[in-house]
């Protein structure tokens, strides 16, 4: 008996786990229905009906070409009054499910102070908080929200604005009045600490905002700026705050509960977990009774945990991949997206401060090596990426190209020559990528590192993103190393301009170019430092001082051109925001994609009636 | 007084089942543990020439291929999902890197780092348990304290907070893992030397008028160096798990070089639709891991004396 026991232990144990795994493994793809969501959509092999459902759930608003139907632009050239408009009072409907939970990857960070981090937290407080203009869902455009009447002046220097009356802040605690506007700006401006990505607008831009009584304000600007109504819509980040709690409970009081106007109200927050708000227990003025008694957003890191919980209807919204999204969608829940193709996917080249006298410019990083052999081997960087296959693999068709970072043939400054020249200067070419690299005295490439592990609200597919374009490096002799980090530890390093000779996946969201230039290539009012230049940093200052049309768009273009020639980072795609929706629970959610809290608007969520 | 028989002969005790199973693995003949050894160790060694592919190359167009033997999935005539390919035989990644090529180059990565941290903590636990033991006092005192505190914080953590501090990199998770297995070495050593120490041919050494650097190294360290071997080995099993575990945490080493832990963490989310992305490094881990742990209780068997006679 010991005898046999020693021959057959050989068997036993070392190969035992590998074919019992490998058994259960191979038997659980076996016993797969036919219906399960297909990976291989990810193969030349997708069949037609993936393809199908992929493109219709992609709007071809966004397209390449400037002749196409385009979304609307989100801002005006001149801000124009618009009228109230008062929806009519929608009843709610019996909802299947008390609390709507949705599954969101963390906030940058935790917290009911909307200064304090990027704009993107502010989709933490979305259902508490009220901007002066709305957005539009689907079309972009600005609409009334705590603003009746919004007016620049035709010097461009001040903003008259009009506010709604008898609009009451939660917890008994007022209503509001052109002191709480007086009182947001003073503590998104010029407080100390303040991070907010617009701070800049709030403290320099933005000289004083004056009370004319108490539901009009003016703001007065140190120079003049079209673009007021983009910052003071749900894309800025100006939400409403009251001043009565600030002066009775100071910034304790809002880290502990915060006050808003929206149609929800603050319930609870177990930081790391999610945070819960309940419907104000009166007829809001905007959604007088949203459709949901109660809202939670839980916060789950991992893509699978919140694909998971949609299955398991432990959420009822989730943000996913697209990968993940096309399996959602196979077990039959459905996708919602943003009414804009809002979101910009790049890859920032770190550390090119070429204005004079910069002392963060360090010449020996390759790639941002001063004149032409840097701008070789930029070009070089970009033709070594194949967009298309970016596309059609990591964003299943869902994405259109971004020719310049953050122009769009909808915006002003477009110039149709940049298609035309696209393939021959941008296009996928490897073997050209490799003798510009020569060229520029790279013959065998070079080191670099990358910050490719973080994720941003809307395009979890960032890390994804960073590998691909290493791999596509690498095949040009560049070898990158992938560094982990966290966003919240990649932001001050590009803040600081300590990126050099780094690149990053980013992603940002569609607003006026002047913002978008000045947030990503300004020198002193610059947030990420992508690219800069003296002839950039002097026609965006001139583009600052002007409101003649023609003139702007020429140095919008100029500018546009500069970024184009110069290869200043990587572009990839204009893409949409996506959920996964339960369509049990779930009637209709539309959101415009342009707003600072990304996903907006979830106070408007349709239940489906019980 | 009562007459007793005395049994002639004991009744022979049956161990518990689990026992016997234990006992059956521990004497297991260390030819089947070093072929495992070998099939992991010469593609780690061979790497370049095995891979069918380059680890650090693929395209996306081929992502997420199944292994060799998967069966397409037709419905309706319509090809669902795409069988396996013998070009890639493990499948690939979410990058369309070939899998197998990958846990080639990943074994490499993995020993190298195991056993260079190994090395590194052997060195430093050996060196002052030598000099914890043999000069006691405030020495001893000193090393022994910091062996304390390191054993007392959990490796994983310490691990965590040292490479978020440093930064990870190759470089930095060997010196890592190095300077938190140091302290079982140096307590192991350190007490062997104290027993040593006061045996005579230690002192006659001391009378000849040997240095005490020199009786440490050519004395006393001959005799602690079993117990060293045998540590090292047990432990290289060990760092190989820390150090995919802290590749799996982000904490380790950086994409996109091919270490098992990234891939095992790259495929978690993929599980059920491309379950041969975490399965196969992990089934690489398991097997390197459990064979390493086989092989060192083999050298514990074999060369340490307390275990001759039992």
């Amino acid at each position: 008996m010991n005898h046999w026991f020693k021959k057959r232990r050989l068997l036993l144990f070392t190969p035992l786990f590998l074919i019992l795994a490998l058994v259960v493994a191979c038997g659980g793809t076996a016993a797969e229905p036919a219906t399960v969501p297909q990976e291989s959509g990810a193969t030349e092999a997708a069949p037609a009906a993936e393809s199908q459902s992929a493109t219709e759930a992609a709007p071809a608003a966004e397209s390449q070409s400037a002749t196409e139907p385009a979304p609307a632009p989100v801002s005006a050239a001149t801000a124009m009054p618009q009228p109230t408009a008062e929806a009519p009072p929608a009843m709610a409907v019996e909802a299947k499910v008390d609390r709507l939970r949705i599954a969101f990857t963390p906030p940058p960070a935790e917290t009911n102070l909307p200064w304090t981090g990027a704009r993107s937290l502010l989709t933490q407080l979305s259902p508490m908080i009220e901007t002066l203009l709305d957005i539009d869902p689907e079309t972009g455009a600005y609409i009334p929200m705590l603003a009746t009447r919004w007016e620049m002046a035709s010097d461009g220097k001040s903003w008259t604005v009009d506010l709604r009356e008898d609009v009451a802040f939660h917890f008994d605690t007022g209503t509001f009045s052109a002191e709480d506007v007086v009182h947001t700006r003073s503590i998104l401006g010029p407080q100390e600490g303040n991070l907010n990505t617009f701070r800049n607008v709030w403290a320099n831009t933005v000289e004083t905002v004056d009370v004319v009584d108490d539901h009009r304000v003016v703001f007065s600007l140190s120079k003049p700026d079209p673009n007021l109504d983009f910052f003071l819509s749900l894309s800025g980040d100006l939400a409403m705050l009251s001043k009565v709690q600030w002066d009775q409970e100071g910034q304790e009081g809002m880290e502990e509960r915060l006050i808003g106007t929206g149609p929800y109200q603050y319930l609870e927050r177990e930081v790391g977990q999610s945070i819960v708000y309940e419907r104000v227990p009166y007829e809001h003025w905007r959604v007088p009774t949203p459709d949901f008694r109660e809202m939670e957003q839980v916060f789950a890191p991992e893509s699978a945990t919140r694909l998971a919980m949609l299955l398991t209807k432990e959420a009822h919204m989730a943000e996913l991949p697209r990968d993940l999204l096309a399996q959602a969608q196979s077990e039959g829940m459905a996708i919602s997206q943003s009414g804009l193709g809002a979101i910009l996917t790049f890859m920032v080249l770190g550390g090119q401060y070429y204005t004079a006298g910069d002392e963060a410019y360090d010449p020996s990083v390759p790639y941002s090596a001063p004149g032409e052999e840097g701008r070789l081997i930029r070009q070089a960087m970009n033709k070594a990426i194949d967009r298309d296959e970016i596309n059609e693999f990591i964003f299943r068709e869902g994405g259109s190209p971004m020719l310049v970072h953050g122009y769009h043939p909808s915006l002003p400054g477009w110039n149709p020559e940049w298609e035309t020249r696209w393939d021959d200067e941008y296009g996928y070419d490897p073997e050209a990528a490799r003798e510009l690299l020569a060229q520029a005295g790279y013959p065998d490439g070079f080191d670099m590192k990358m910050f490719g592990a973080h994720t941003l609200p809307g395009v979890p597919e960032l890390p994804d993103i960073a590998e691909a374009v290493s791999i596509y490096w690498t095949e040009i002799g560049i070898d990158v190393e992938i560094v982990s980090l966290e966003f919240s530890a990649v932001r001050p390093l590009y803040r600081t301009k300590q990126f050099q000779g780094h690149a990053a996946p980013f992603r940002t969201v569609r607003r006026p170019i002047q913002e978008q230039v000045r947030i990503f290539n300004a020198t002193e009012a610059g947030v990420v430092h992508q690219y800069e230049s003296d002839s950039l940093q002097a026609n965006w200052e001139k583009l600052t001082e002007t409101l003649d049309a023609a003139e702007r768009d020429r140095l919008i273009r100029a500018i546009g051109d500069e970024k184009f020639d110069n290869f200043e980072g990587v572009p990839l795609l204009w893409i949409f925001f996506q959920l996964a929706i339960d369509p049990d629970v779930i009637a209709e959610y539309k959101f415009p994609g342009t707003a600072a809290s990304n996903f907006s608007h979830l106070e408007t969520i349709k239940a489906v009636p019980q | 007084m009562a007459n007793v028989a005395l049994p002639q002969q004991l009744p022979e005790i049956e161990a518990p089942r689990g026992w016997q199973v234990i006992s059956q693995v521990r004497r297991l003949p260390v030819v089947p543990i070093l072929i495992l050894l070998v099939v992991l160790v010469l593609p780690a060694i061979f790497a370049d020439q095995l891979a069918p592919h380059d680890p650090l190359k693929g395209s996306l167009r081929n992502r997420l291929q199944p292994p060799a033997w998967t069966q397409a999935e037709v419905v309706n005539g319509v090809e669902v999902k795409p069988g396996g390919s013998w070009n890639h035989i493990l499948g690939t990644d979410k990058q369309g890197r070939d899998m197998l090529s990958r846990i080639i180059h990943g074994a490499r990565i993995s020993l190298t780092v195991s056993l260079i941290a190994v090395f590194i903590a052997g060195l430093i636990g050996t060196t002052l348990g030598l000099m914890a033991g043999y000069y006691g006092g405030w020495v001893d005192h000193l090393v022994m304290r910091i062996v304390d505190i390191g054993l007392s914080i959990p490796a994983i953590l310490l691990a965590l907070v040292l490479v978020s501090a440093i930064g990870a990199s190759f470089g930095t998770v060997i010196i890592v893992i190095g300077g938190i297995f140091w302290s079982r070495y140096a307590r192991m050593v350190r007490g062997d030397t104290l027993s040593i120490k006061s045996q005579d041919f230690v002192s006659r050494a001391r009378v000849a008028g040997a240095s005490n650097r020199r009786i440490m190294v050519r004395h006393i360290f001959p005799n602690v160096a079993n117990t060293v071997i045998v540590l090292g080995t047990l432990e290289i099993g060990q760092v190989i798990l820390l150090e995919a575990t802290l590749s799996f945490l982000g904490a380790g080493i950086p994409r996109p070089t091919p270490a098992w832990g990234l891939m095992v963490s790259d495929g978690r989310e993929l599980i059920v639709n491309a379950w041969w992305v975490a399965m196969f490094p992990g089934v690489a881990i398991l097997l390197t891991v459990l064979s390493l742990n086989l092989f060192g209780d083999w050298v514990r068997d074999r060369l340490d004396p307390k275990l001759q006679n039992v």
